[in-house]
């Protein structure tokens, strides 16, 4: 983990942007190649023993003439502790309960697993999941049906400067042979050109909570832009509240989405949180006397620096000043280099104990 | 027509310039577009007459190095959409006071951008135009090494028939600036009809010629060039149609793999126009989202081998979109822009 807390939160924000892109890889890996079996959907709806014990994994196929089911969900970040990957971990084994919900004539007879996390954690999962199934014989995460792939970057060949972004298993399998021969293939599976270039931007978040720093991005960059009338003049405030925003920002969203009472109140979260992060960075104003109300300038940041660096300057220096106790900080003077006049001597008192 | 007397006779005079830019506003508004602007407002000094038939007859002053420069333009309004802004002044009030005017205006008013694709396709159609007659063409442009790291220095000169076959074969081995083309088009005696050239920012320069057929073989031509590429960049932005959401992107498609050296000088030139975040910065897989300053427009940009490709989000008019292709090509050279777009759906 870097050092500079700027540049780690940076980082975040690259890696969850990157990892929606893993997520429209995979769904374009399934809807161009037949042979891996039926894309179903991103965060479909699939149902556990109790009719109302909802699950949405991020990515759902069905393989084998739809009597398997094969899961994907994404992780931008990890826990920086084993122990913490581990609890995290534990919780997907909710998924084997998947019963239901599949959109297949049949019975889903088993549910393999595959977990897709970033190249610097994949070490921890590896090492959760093999204590987990060790101490526990948990059949969910048996390696013959529950692997971890990583993302990563790799030019193909020494004299080509073309770049490739690759998806690689490190650890178990998946009962899908022909994915499974796919990513067990040296340098394991390509991803298409055209996920790179043009398909990742189809969707801009993932079932993850985004770090707040990329929601802000976002909003700077792509909504709060876009509020009309168009910029001129140096610059202007709108009044906007919570529902104007989110309501625009639904178009960066997967459309499904919307009709889930529950996934609308996460979203509005993520979209209040970073309203009210930045009016605590003072690039927005809350009205006061009308809740969940902004007054935004447009532009909001000019800055020729990469807006994610500045924003993340911007939240560790507010983090730091949050953390600093209030009050004048207590200064410690030093030892006077000469006795002040009228000072006794320190002899004298060690005298007077004797 | 006065312009039809004065460029049939050979003698020594400023060309006729007539600079093509993208509007939807009047030239009448043109005191209250410089009043939103500081930077304009405190240079400039103007007079707007309205004459007939949708022209207007503006006077021009800027103090350049300590000097005031003057002169007079006369636009026509009379295509919908399309300023053309005519000018016999000098090449120094053009460069000087006239361009830095109207790139100030941006973006109300739009400057276009031609490469040298383009401008080859706009040429074979003056020849369609010109049937019977021969056109020679002389082609001014700049070219570097495709590994070369440094900005190019001198502008080259074909000078010949056919030029423009010469330059194909560079733009295969080279990465090409295009500056001017210039042609002059003579009927079976030999004589010399009409003698003009045409610049990749939009300005096609009379310089011997009835300026009748300069309008009516020229001007009405690169306007219609211009308004198939405005709509080539119209309706793009990100949309949600019937549940699925739609997405428009073109690309710039070159010859040769895009090297880091590019990308880095790339986004060092786009700094100060777009606020930038990258969301891959690698060697030479490149990604940012990109949001044009005064325009509001945003887009992502994605660079990978050979393709520069732009995904345009909510906000993208024709006008950003046509300018960050023109950003793009006057940093790496000029590319062959495609429409992206088909079956991108989710």
């Amino acid at each position: 983990m870097s050092a500079d807390p700027a540049r780690s939160c940076v980082a975040d924000f690259r890696k969850y942007a990157n990892t929606v892109m893993v997520s429209a890889a995979i769904s374009h890996l399934f809807e161009t190649h037949v042979q891996l079996g039926r894309f179903i959907g991103v965060e479909h709806k699939l149902v556990a023993l109790r009719p109302d014990d909802i699950l949405t994994p991020d990515i759902t196929t069905v393989y084998d003439n739809d009597s398997k089911g094969l899961l994907f969900e994404l992780k931008y970040s990890l826990p920086d502790d084993v122990r913490s990957v581990k609890d995290e971990l534990m919780k997907l084994a909710k998924y084997s309960g998947a019963k239901s919900g599949w959109g297949t004539k049949g019975v889903v007879q088993t549910v393999d697993f595959v977990l897709v996390c970033h190249i610097d954690d994949v070490k921890r999962a590896v090492d959760a999941v093999e204590q987990i199934f060790a101490e526990t014989q948990n059949p969910f995460f048996d390696p013959t049906s529950f692997s971890i792939w990583f993302w990563a970057t790799t030019v193909a060949r020494e004299d080509e400067t073309k770049e490739e972004m690759r998806l690689q298993n490190a650890y178990g399998a998946t009962r899908n042979a022909p994915l499974q021969q796919m990513i067990k293939e040296p340098g394991g599976i390509l991803v298409a050109e055209e996920v790179l270039t043009m398909l990742r931007f189809l969707y801009a978040f993932i079932r993850q909570k985004p770090p707040v720093q990329y929601t802000i991005v976002l909003l700077i960059q792509n909504i709060f832009s876009a509020l009309p009338p168009p910029l001129r003049a140096g610059r202007q405030y709108y009044e906007v509240n919570l529902d104007l925003v989110y309501q625009k920002t639904n178009i960066l969203f997967p459309p499904w989405w919307e009709n889930d009472i529950q996934t609308i109140q996460v979203k509005r979260g993520w979209i209040k949180e970073a309203l009210d992060t930045l009016a605590r960075l003072k690039l927005v104003e809350e009205i006061s006397g009308k809740p969940d109300s902004y007054s935004v300038p447009i532009p909001t940041l000019i800055t020729r620096k990469p807006l994610p660096l500045t924003i993340c300057k911007r939240l560790v220096a507010m983090q730091r000043k949050m953390r600093r106790p209030l009050g004048r900080l207590p200064v410690i003077r030093g030892v006077p280099k000469r006795r002040p006049p009228g000072v006794k001597q320190i002899t004298e008192f060690l005298g007077n104990r004797q | 027509m006065v312009y039809d007397k004065l460029y049939t006779a050979r003698t020594k005079r400023p060309l006729l310039k007539s600079l093509i830019l993208l509007s939807d506003e009047s030239p009448e508004d043109l005191h209250r577009l410089v009043a939103l602007r500081k930077q304009l407002k405190k240079s400039y000094e103007l007079k707007v007459d309205s004459l007939q038939d949708n022209m207007f007859l503006v006077q021009i002053q800027k103090e350049v190095w300590g000097k005031p420069v003057s002169g007079h333009v006369i636009i026509d309004q009379g295509t919908r959409g399309c300023w053309i802004a005519y000018t016999d002044e000098s090449g120094y009030f053009v460069k000087r006071v006239l361009e830095p005017f109207f790139n100030g205006l941006y973006p109300d008013v739009a400057r276009v951008y031609f490469n040298y694709l383009q401008i080859q396709k706009f040429l074979e159609t003056i020849r369609e135009a010109y049937q019977g007659s021969s056109v020679v063409t002389y082609v001014a442009y700049k070219r570097q090494p495709r590994e070369g790291k440094e900005q190019p220095k001198g502008t080259r000169l074909l000078w010949e028939l056919g030029a423009e076959e010469n330059l194909r074969k560079d733009a295969r081995q080279y990465r090409i600036w295009i500056d001017s083309l210039t042609f002059q088009v003579k009927d079976q005696t030999g004589m010399t009809l009409l003698e003009a050239s045409l610049t990749g920012r939009g300005i096609a320069r009379l310089r011997f010629g009835a300026f009748s057929d300069f309008y009516h073989n020229v001007i009405q031509l690169y306007i219609g060039l211009a308004t198939r590429w405005k709509t080539f960049y119209s309706e793009r932005e990100r949309r949600i149609e019937e549940g699925k959401v739609k997405l428009r992107p073109y690309l710039l498609q070159y010859p040769f793999d895009l090297e880091k050296t590019q990308i880095e000088e790339l986004i060092a030139n786009l700094t100060g126009s777009y606020s930038h975040s990258i969301l891959f910065g690698g060697n030479p897989y490149f990604v940012a989202n990109l949001t044009d300053n005064q325009d509001g427009s945003s887009f992502y940009l994605t660079i990978l081998g050979k393709k520069v490709t732009i995904t345009p989000m909510l906000r993208s008019t024709p006008y950003a979109l046509w300018r960050i292709a023109s950003r793009v090509q006057r940093v790496v050279g000029d590319g062959e822009i495609l429409d992206a777009s088909r079956g991108l759906q989710a």
